[in-house]
């Protein structure tokens, strides 16, 4: 009778254990998904800010160098293809990472023109855009961290039994997939010093 | 990470119940004392009841009401202290830009910002929680670092507060704060009372021995208790602000320059020394300031900044 009772205390124990290390790492899961998703609503943040400054950039600079055709194509369409990239964090990265390479171009152009590197509503915007992509860094780190805080998370137990039946799956990281980028080959084994420094 | 912030949490709870059994033991024994000195009666009758039970509970009223009255409004406190008024984002544009991409980093909401008139150079954080939380930067400050030892400072702040450095250290100042309060009220009322006859000398010897023990709690114990603290915290918020801003090199050459600055901050007191990022009282002369050192000497700092550089590099 006795060792019934006990059998009987220690399995509802067990269960009851069970079902709270359950709850709790099912509620571990959820808070570092918000977690994730919030950063990532930081990020597209960001990315708006960016996209909402670039047609005044384009306008600012077509009044100087009305000829640079080539380059605003470029940053419109980089802009435009971004807008349009919906919501994979590697697809938005590679279409963003375009926007900034475009952008880049767009202000060693603007080098050549004294005049519009002067002019005060071009340096309020590239101070903006400097800005906002500082931000972007930085919201790009914690989703980053956040992603791999979550995928650590569902891969090892208890998250790994949990995950399938919650419908979770891993996030991807917001990065450009190095692939996708040309990289330019730097070759180190010239010196690019004088090898022999003038002895004084 | 977030393991670091749990067991500041928990930390801050332990400490504030340390404190609590010190300060229920102080008012147990005043209670104590009081019964001893008014025990004997006119005819030596032995005492009716003893004073411990109203020692503990005055003694925990006073700590509810510090705890609560921390909480709402500590903060507000030690900016006021600081005589620090909200900075304006279109005369400090860089400053604002920067902390909302910190802020951004460590995922926690932009903190408030304020400024302090001061042509020392310093900065501390203060708050609650992440969520109402406000860094507070001297015009010294701004005037003598550039961008990125800005940004190596303000990386610093807002790591003590994801690090809910700020909470630990608001609570405990404001116990603390409290106690020396009392002891100086409690010594004053003593000096200013004069005895008349027998019974009044007992009280005053009472108010005297109560604001000896809640000066060993306010002017000793409890500082020691911060600062074994606020040493550690200060490492780790280096550390951290490292690691969120990945530039060592900005955090090294701002430490650099406070490490040679000789200007005092002009208003400044133990409350807010332990929140600064360089050692306000530091810059004091006085033997008793060094025993209460609230940070590691700034050059062990930067050797250790050095190491993760190193580290980081490899």
């Amino acid at each position: 009778m006795s060792t019934a009772v006990l059998l009987i205390t220690v399995v509802i124990t067990a269960g009851l254990l069970t079902v709270l290390a359950g709850v709790l790492a099912f509620n571990g899961l959820i808070r570092k998904r918000n977690r994730t998703d919030e950063a990532w609503s930081q990020i597209d943040v960001q990315l708006k800010r960016r996209h909402d400054l670039i047609p005044n950039l384009v306008q600012t600079v077509k009044g100087y160098a009305a000829h640079e055709r080539g380059t605003f194509e470029a940053v419109t369409a980089a802009r435009a293809a971004a807008m349009h990239t919906g919501t994979d964090p590697g697809a938005v990265a590679a279409a963003e990472d375009r926007v900034q390479r475009s952008l880049a171009s767009l202000f060693a152009v603007a080098e050549n023109y004294p005049a519009l590197r002067a002019q005060d509503g071009f340096l309020a915007l590239q101070e903006q855009l400097a800005t906002t992509e500082d931000k972007l860094e930085y919201a790009r780190r914690y989703y980053n961290a956040s992603v791999r805080d979550f995928n650590t998370a569902i891969q090892s137990f208890p998250g790994t039994v949990l995950a399938a039946p919650m419908g979770m799956h891993r996030y991807v990281y917001f990065e450009v997939d190095t692939d996708d980028r040309a990289v330019p080959t730097v070759d180190f084994t010239t010196p690019t010093r004088p090898a022999h420094p003038t002895t004084a | 990470m977030y393991e670091q912030i749990t067991r500041n949490k928990r930390r801050t709870i332990a400490y504030i119940a340390v404190f609590l059994v010190l300060w229920l033991g102080a008012g147990a024994a005043v209670g104590a004392l009081a019964t001893v000195l008014t025990a004997p009666t006119a005819d030596g009758s032995p005492p009716d009841g003893s004073d411990v039970p109203a020692g503990l509970l005055i003694a925990a009223l006073l700590a509810v009401a510090g705890v609560l009255f921390t909480v709402m409004s500590g903060s507000r406190l030690v900016l006021a202290v600081a005589g620090a008024r909200p900075a304006d984002r279109r005369q400090q544009p860089q400053l604002y830009d920067l902390v909302e991409a910190l802020a951004l980093g460590d995922g926690i909401p932009t903190p408030a910002i304020y400024i302090v008139a001061d042509p020392s150079p310093n900065a501390f954080a203060t708050g609650m929680s992440p969520a109402r939380a406000a860094i507070t930067v001297t015009t010294g400050l701004l005037a003598m670092m550039d961008r990125e030892e800005l940004e190596g400072v303000l990386a610093h702040e807002i790591s003590h507060i994801r690090n809910y450095d700020t909470r630990l250290l608001l609570v405990l100042s404001t116990l603390i704060g409290l106690a020396g309060l009392l002891a100086g009220l409690l010594w004053r009322s003593a000096i200013f009372t004069r005895p008349r006859g027998r019974a009044n000398v007992r009280i005053v010897l009472l108010v005297v021995a109560a604001g000896a023990l809640l000066s060993v709690i306010g002017l000793i114990l409890g500082p020691l208790i911060r600062l074994a603290l606020s040493r550690r915290r200060e490492s780790l918020a280096d550390a951290s602000a490292v690691q969120l801003s990945r530039n060592p090199a900005g955090l090294i050459r701002a430490l650099r320059k406070l490490q040679a600055n000789e200007t005092p901050l002009a208003r400044t007191n133990h409350l807010t020394a332990a929140m600064c990022i360089d050692d306000p009282l530091h810059h004091h002369p006085g033997a008793m300031h060094r025993l209460f050192d609230t940070h590691p000497p700034i050059a062990d700092r930067i050797a250790t900044l050095e190491r993760m550089t190193q580290g980081l590099t490899v």
